[in-house]
């Protein structure tokens, strides 16, 4: 029987860790240099869920972003479902990823997606609104605190997403 | 691949890319008819026809059968490698061509660093600077609440002192 392929994006603002949550997931590596990325790098990772099925990840790794542009719009087309990725320590890319989210679902309709608030690993500098986090949750959104460099929830991340996909 | 499809061969015409590097000509049921050109430069290692296109080429799920036009800029399927993707329909076939966009690329790479990295470092000073300024405030609060200190025992010994000789 053929594995299951799903398309899955990672979007967020510029440098909030979508290319290391990425490398940390496929390859179990992580930098501290910052390389921007231009375009999209496509990697894909297969990925056994908890059932014992397996299903093979197609990862979209989309240029960083605060609003949703033709070019970034293009890459969306057949995605089951998206990362939206937040850098915990700086506020702005919060309010980003809320407003990419809804330029997401118009343009591909809703699809399942979970809020990674990254750089969990850097708590000093965190500046997140503990109440806008729960005003989300409440809603029924599901978050997620990770680290590309330690590791933290990473595995986690890309799972709980396949689950809430099949 | 023989030749272009005439509608094909106006399109590649009719479009400002550098040179293809590649062409799939894909059916209905998303088989791969026939490919042509150099797909190792892209990265991509060999494809084999009358087989399913998704299960070799991950990137074109949920891409497939393509009604209009798609064209993906920057592309990267293997580190190094970036491309320009169309595609295109026609006679209820589809038509992927993939253009060489390396040195472009690295050349927008360079300029979106430049920007990014200035950006990070604006936000970076506003933060020292907020940070500093909480700073001074605690200061002033702390010099304010030493003097108001420093009256009130005055004062005091001032009415001991008054006490004791009056
Ligand atoms: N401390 C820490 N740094 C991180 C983490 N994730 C990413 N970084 C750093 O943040 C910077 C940006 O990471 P990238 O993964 O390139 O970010 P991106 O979202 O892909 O950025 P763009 O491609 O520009 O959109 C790099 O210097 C990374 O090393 C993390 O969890 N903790
Ligand atoms: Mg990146």
């Amino acid at each position: 029987m053929a594995i299951l392929q799903k398309k899955i994006c990672m979007i967020g603002d510029f440098s909030v860790g979508k290319t290391s949550l990425v490398a940390k997931f496929v390859r179990q590596t992580f930098s501290d240099k910052y390389l921007t990325t231009v375009g999209v790098k496509i990697d894909t990772k297969l990925l056994k869920l908890p059932d014992g099925n397996q299903v093979k990840f197609i990862l979209w790794d989309i240029a960083g972003s605060d609003s949703l542009t033709t070019t970034t719009a293009s890459y969306l087309r057949g995605a089951a479902g998206f990362l939206l990725v937040v850098d915990g320590t700086r506020l702005p890319t919060w309010n980003s990823a809320l407003n990419l989210r809804l330029a997401v679902e118009k343009q591909i309709g809703s699809k399942p997606f979970i809020i990674l608030l990254n750089k969990a690993d850097l708590q000093e500098q965190w500046e997140m609104n503990e109440q806008a986090i729960e005003e989300k949750t409440k809603q029924g959104w599901k978050l997620l605190t990770t680290s590309a460099k330690n590791g933290m929830n990473v595995e986690q991340a890309f799972l709980e997403l396949a689950l809430l996909m099949t | 691949m023989t030749e272009f499809p005439i509608n094909i061969a106006k399109y590649i015409n009719s479009i400002k890319e550098s040179d293809i590097v590649a062409c799939l000509h894909i059916d209905e049921y998303d088989t791969l008819v026939s490919w042509e050109g150099n797909l190792v430069y892209l990265g991509i290692s060999d494809l084999t026809i009358n087989q399913s296109i998704t299960s070799q080429l991950g990137f074109l799920e949920g891409m497939l059968p393509a009604i209009d036009t798609i064209v993906l800029r920057f592309v990267s399927f293997a580190e190094g490698y970036y491309t320009h993707v169309h595609i295109v329909s026609c006679d209820n076939n589809t038509y992927v061509l993939l253009f060489d966009a390396t040195f472009e690329y690295k050349q927008q790479q360079k300029m979106q660093q430049q920007i990014n990295d200035l950006k990070l470092l604006t936000l970076y000073k506003d933060q020292l600077l907020r940070a500093l300024e909480e700073k001074n405030i605690n200061i002033k609060q702390v010099h304010k609440f030493k003097n108001q200190f420093i009256i009130k025992k005055l004062q005091s010994l001032a009415t001991a002192c008054k006490k004791k000789f009056y």
